[in-house]
């Protein structure tokens, strides 16, 4: 009965951004507008290579062009800057103490405003890549690739969120962070292959994004989606997308903990 | 009012005054923002290396590439002054904040503008310690000719960059609250990490009429690392001369109308 209880306080929070959000549908439109753009880039800075050569390190250009657009698609839908520079103002102005004083986690109701904002963005995010997939494949995904993609996305979502808060509440000590977030943000548009394919890496560097998890959540439903990679590397992603879902949880504990003996509240 | 510009020059050099002694008390803030830039140039300088180890750039390679993330850094980070005070423009508009800058003897928003100045110290920093890195490893074309053009180019860059940022936020005059700015100007920044010469003309001409990449970045970076004749620089020159007047005669009439609109009733 508590848990419900305590359930339907984050649920009430997902629900008034939904509704804060349709509000302003136009807005969450226009957060789309760079995808064509990096379309147009991308195609205008690739295609002569293909044109030359045919295949470039296995992939076609349709497949690739759609793999990199799906990853900027995906990034898009998933990482949660927004929720973080909120995060930053109610420390930095004080207005946290009002969560404070109230019987919530301040980093749930985050949490439960960052989910209603990627499911915000999906109803402009999956038409957008249904159409990227049907105009630039002339098919679209399985529905079984579709649904395991779909819960990489989520979990992915929920890491990202969780790295998104410990660095915005790195706002206890030193002020403004949204140096530390735009960190995440570019590792996650190298790493989620929404730049090049991670497989272009070199070794070192592709060694060293299998231990991040912007592969995991953005990469991996990516290839999920054009058929490129199967269940063996969904239930592998998910494995260790789970993994630093459980170590960010535990981490952010100690110090936000840490953060609020030093927080003053006087904005 | 008639505008004095000393104190205009006073009230921007005494912003700066405060953001360097700012950047002094939270050196950490400062540590981490350049941090944060220097990741940004990795990812950057590996997106180029895979590109290039896979296809060809006509007039691009890894020396020159570099150069233009000398400059776009400097560059971009002093356009992040115009976004955060455009931004706040934006908010004062329809907040009705603006009256308490419309009552001083200096142009409203100069104070607000510069107030930003913070955003772009360590880009700068970082810009300049890579264009030392590539004339240290690979030798760059330079002389007081070349230096004084690439300095005006980046001056009419910022000036048509300007006029088109108070533009756009201006329009909150009419529209009140909205996003509109942020979806425009952030869509168009996704063509700082290209040299603009590899899009089509029809690109490039849109660009230079909003932010334009050609005078702040590539050509720079085209006249040091000696890909282009000195008279292609000086010929840029004028037409983003022209191009900043024109700009600038816009910008002017659409905030002198919006004024006239304000109503300061938040």
């Amino acid at each position: 009965m508590k848990h419900s209880a305590s359930l339907a306080k984050y649920l009430q929070a997902f629900r008034l951004t939904l509704l804060e959000g349709t509000a302003f549908r136009l807005s969450f439109l226009l957060s789309f507008l760079h995808v064509p753009l990096l379309l147009f880039i991308y195609w205008t800075i690739w295609s002569p290579g293909f044109a030359a050569r045919g295949e470039i390190q296995g992939y076609a250009f349709p497949i690739f062009i759609t793999g990199l657009m799906t990853s900027v698609v995906l990034r898009n839908l998933t990482f949660t800057t927004g929720q973080g520079e909120k995060v930053e103002e109610h420390i930095q102005h004080g207005s946290l103490l009002v969560y404070l004083t109230r019987p919530i986690s301040f980093f749930f109701h985050q949490m439960a405003e960052a989910l209603a904002r990627i499911v915000l963005k999906a109803a402009v995010g999956v038409p957008a890549l249904l159409l990227l997939h049907i105009a630039l494949l002339g098919k679209l995904p399985t529905l079984e690739n579709s649904i395991l993609a779909a819960i990489l996305v989520v979990v992915g979502g929920v890491v990202f969120y969780e790295l998104t808060f410990i660095m915005s509440i790195a706002s206890f000590w030193i002020g403004e962070s949204w140096g530390l977030r735009n960190l995440i943000g570019n590792l996650g548009w190298l790493f989620g292959g929404a730049i090049v394919p991670v497989t272009f890496f070199p070794e070192s560097l592709r060694l060293f994004s299998a231990w991040l998890p912007f592969e995991y959540g953005l990469y991996t439903p990516s290839e999920l989606l054009l058929g490129r990679a199967g269940f063996q590397e969904f239930v592998f992603a998910l494995g260790v997308l789970g993994v630093w879902a459980i170590i960010l949880f535990v981490c952010q504990k100690p110090i936000w903990e840490a953060g609020l003996r030093k927080h003053d509240g006087k904005g | 009012m008639p505008i004095n510009l000393l104190k205009q020059w006073r009230v921007i050099a005494q912003s700066f005054r405060i953001q360097w002694l700012q950047i002094a008390e939270y050196k950490e803030n400062f540590v981490f923002d350049v941090s944060s830039r220097v990741i940004g140039f990795l990812v950057f300088w590996f997106m180029w290396q895979s590109i290039l180890g896979n296809t060809d750039i006509p007039g691009w390679d890894l020396p020159g590439l570099l150069v233009l993330a000398g400059f776009q850094n400097i560059t971009m980070s002093m356009m992040l002054i115009f976004i955060y005070g455009v931004t706040k423009i934006r908010h004062m508009i329809t907040s009705g904040e603006l009256d308490n800058y419309l009552a001083r003897p200096v142009v409203p928003w100069v104070p607000v503008v510069v107030q930003n100045g913070y955003f772009a110290f360590s880009g700068v920093l970082l810009g300049l310690a890579l264009l030392v890195l590539a004339w240290s490893s690979f030798g760059l074309q330079i002389n007081p000719f070349i230096a004084l053009t690439i300095l005006l180019l980046i001056i009419v860059g910022m000036g048509i960059a300007f006029c088109f940022a108070l533009i756009v936020a201006s329009l909150s005059f009419w529209l009140g609250k909205n996003d509109l700015f942020d979806d425009i100007f952030w869509g168009i920044y996704e063509f700082d990490q290209y040299p603009t010469t590899i899009f089509p003309g029809a690109i490039q001409l849109i660009l230079a009429f909003t932010i334009p990449f050609m005078l702040l970045e590539t050509l720079p970076a085209i006249l040091l690392i000696g890909r282009a004749p000195e008279i292609v620089g000086v010929q840029w020159l004028g037409a983003g001369v022209l191009v900043l007047i024109v700009d600038a005669w816009i910008a002017n009439q659409i905030w002198k109308r919006g004024v006239k609109k304000y109503e300061a009733f938040g």
